[in-house]
């Protein structure tokens, strides 16, 4: 068990409801081929249908009304790519992604989804315009580590996934344009220092293993809103 | 200085004052600010007078180093949380903001000359003071109860400390099919649905450890915060039948009904109108004498009366009814200029005895000190507070509010303030997060 999940948990089984690694089975991390099949079974969103469930589940209350994001705390989510949004609930159930204390409370509300439900709502985000855009910024001190990579670290350009405008790539790679700086420098540690490990074969982890701190502050404003 | 590049630098002075921090008006001659009580209340208050402007000299005397939080501290009881986890440390707030402790007992104030005095023999001046004391128990205020009798034998657990642990030690030691009596306070008194949240807790603890045990709670009131939902919560978690007079606006069918139960549940309230007010106890058979008639307990905890801590009144600033009168606008005490009252010891109208409230009055009286301190207007306050409370360790309810001086009062604004009682399960799972999860933010946010 990573020290990290250890000391999620000691200080989450305050939360009285057993957590993701304590008395059950380790989730099966992801394979391409397990994804794959996890995808195509994801059911039909219905957008109308998450949006009451984005009420009723009181999403609002941190992620903003239409996901915009309220605060530094919370990701905006809004205009994010539906598979994105649908992995990241199984991962939060299924209990691959507990990065840090924020993600008990979408542990604990994953849990109470079905898959239809979380469908429904990555739909309703999905409907929902992307919060800004990232285009070509040249000049900018990480323009370069977007658009070309970097090779000598085996950096792939984020772009190439991420999309040219930061909007999203294929299937569930995420959309960072317009996101909260905070949040991205968190995420991007988080896969940096080993604490998040909800990707395939560690897909983004890798090329954030070789970032300074300094090139994330930097890529998180890139991408920022 | 060339005239020009002063210029300059006022400008980037000014753009600093407007944008990143505030520009000191205290630059030369820093003001000095003690505060007394480092609880919930006097920790905010000394954090948000150094985030305002970290020139003001703060000072905090309090008497323990180390502070018990009583918020969530009846969590202990179940072992839901330890002892250890009550603790809370000032090194941050020295450390982070620069404000000064000072590990004493304050004993008497002069407010002519603004001195104050510790037991430890020291004297410390003043500009402006804040005094957040929180309570003291009036134990004898209960025939056959006293301070000794609730260290030893019938613990109150209201002040956080050995009464906590003797309680939890009762509780888990408790015969099989014991009775848990608890006696509620009379209004007004600190954290209103704290009674009824910790024998909720039991009860649902008895469920699993003790599941043939009672929980009985003792009240002199006919009504309480946030009662309907927490009413209800009992209903559906522990076999409690709801008093027709609270069932308005209860669900009685779909998803998770209220249910009138044929046998009566573990737990029940005796409210004042059925003779729930205490007489008397005897401390040797543990026994309460109301106007019900007499209950004996396997377990007793009295939440006596009570009233400001007792040196707001060795400082003169209680008035009959043993509450701090204050000007609403800057908390500062009608009785002494220069001395401002926040938290549980102050007369604050329609705001609950609660940890919520005495950081947002922190706020308020941190800010108007400030502007006192510089010559300003004070501005006009805004107060909020939110009462967590579990009905389950995963049921989850709240009171929600926001106050504004209204002729003079604390008032509260009119909207929606609780957990719908049409609440769907998952709401009520997420109302327990919360009330988990501001227990953590709160904590910084008063202390680091
Ligand atoms: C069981 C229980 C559960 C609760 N749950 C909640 C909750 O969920 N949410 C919530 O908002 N509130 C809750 N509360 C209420 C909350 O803890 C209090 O309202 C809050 O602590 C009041 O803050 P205060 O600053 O007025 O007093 P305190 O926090 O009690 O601080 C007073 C401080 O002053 C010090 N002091 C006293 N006299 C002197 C002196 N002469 N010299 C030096 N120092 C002195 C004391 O040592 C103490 O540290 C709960 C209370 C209880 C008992």
């Amino acid at each position: 068990m990573s020290k990290h999940l250890l000391l999620f948990l000691l200080l989450f089984v305050l939360g009285g409801q057993a957590l993701a690694g304590q008395g059950e089975a380790p989730a099966e991390t992801w394979t391409p081929v397990r994804l794959h099949a996890a995808l195509a079974a994801m059911p039909e969103g219905d957008a109308e249908r998450g949006a009451r469930l984005h009420d009723a589940l009181f999403c609002a209350s941190c992620h903003g009304e239409r996901g915009e994001s309220l605060s530094r705390h919370w990701p905006a989510l809004s205009g994010q790519r539906a598979p994105y949004t649908y992995k990241m609930l199984l991962d939060y159930r299924d209990g691959l992604r507990h990065e840090d204390a924020r993600a008990e409370m979408m542990v604990v509300l994953a849990r109470m989804m079905s898959e239809q439900d979380m469908a429904d709502v990555a739909a309703f985000y999905a409907a929902q315009p992307l919060p800004g855009s990232a285009p070509l910024k040249k000049g900018h001190p990480v323009n370069d580590l977007v658009r070309r990579g970097d090779p000598q670290r085996l950096i792939t350009p984020c772009a190439s996934c991420h999309g040219v405008e930061g909007q999203g790539g294929r299937n569930e790679t995420p959309s960072l344009a317009g996101q909260r700086p905070e949040y991205l420098v968190r995420t991007l540690k988080a896969f940096r220092d080993n604490t998040r490990h909800n990707d395939v074969h560690q897909g983004m982890a890798q090329f954030a293993w070789d970032l300074s701190d300094e090139e994330i502050r930097a890529l998180a404003e890139y991408y920022a809103r | 200085m060339q005239r020009r590049d002063f210029l300059k630098a006022l400008g980037a002075g000014a753009m600093l004052a407007s944008g990143l921090s505030i520009k000191s008006v205290f630059a030369n001659a820093a003001p000095h600010v003690v505060i007394v009580g480092g609880g919930v209340g006097g920790a905010t208050a000394a954090k948000y007078l150094k985030l305002a402007d970290p020139n003001i000299r703060v000072t905090v005397i309090e008497k323990n180093p180390v502070y018990l939080r009583p918020y969530g501290s009846s969590e202990v009881l179940n072992d839901h949380i330890g002892m250890d986890d009550l603790e809370v440390r000032y090194d941050r707030l020295r450390d982070r903001y620069g404000i000064e402790f000072l590990f004493d007992m304050v004993t008497g104030v002069d407010p002519h000359r603004r001195t104050v005095r510790t037991a430890g023999g020291a004297t410390l001046g003043y500009d402006r003071m804040i005094v957040s004391p929180g309570i003291q128990l009036l134990y004898e205020r209960i025939e056959g109860y006293s301070a000794s009798v609730a260290e030893s034998r019938i613990p109150s657990a209201w002040i956080p400390g050995t009464q906590t642990r003797l309680l939890r030690d009762q509780l888990h030691a408790m015969r099989p099919g014991g009775t848990f009596v608890i006696v509620a306070p009379p209004n007004p008194y600190r954290c209103p649905p704290g009674p009824y949240e910790r024998g909720a807790l039991m009860a649902e603890w008895f469920k699993v450890h003790n599941p043939t045990a009672k929980v009985i709670i003792l009240d002199a009131k006919d009504s309480f915060v946030p009662g309907p939902s927490m009413l209800l919560g009992w209903n559906r978690l522990y076999g409690y039948n709801v008093p027709e007079r609270f069932q308005e606006g209860m669900p009685t069918e779909g998803e998770w009904p209220m249910k009138i139960h044929d046998a009566p549940g573990m737990l029940d309230w005796v409210a004042g109108r059925d003779g729930g007010r205490v007489l008397s106890v005897d401390p040797a058979s543990l026994s309460v004498e109301t106007e019900a008639g007499r209950f004996k307990a396997d377990v007793l905890n009295i939440v006596p009366p009570m009233v400001a801590g007792r040196v707001a009144f060795e400082l003169d600033l209680v008035d009959g009814r043993g509450y701090c009168p204050i000007d609403r606008r800057t908390h500062e005490s009608t009785r002494h200029p220069g001395i401002h009252v926040i938290g549980d010891a102050c007369v604050a109208d329609a705001m609950p005895k609660s940890g919520f409230s005495a950081n947002t009055q922190a706020k308020v009286a941190a800010r108007a000190v400030v502007d006192l301190l510089a010559g300003r207007d004070t501005q006009a306050p805004l107060w909020e507070n939110t009462c967590y409370a579990l009905a389950g360790t995963e049921y989850g309810l709240y009171v929600a509010d926001i106050f504004r001086l209204v002729d003079g009062r604390i008032t509260r604004m009119e909207g929606p303030r609780f957990l719908p009682l049409d609440a769907s399960r998952a709401q009520i799972r997420i109302g327990a997060l919360y009330q988990q999860n501001w227990m953590r933010t709160f904590t910084e946010d008063c202390f680091a």
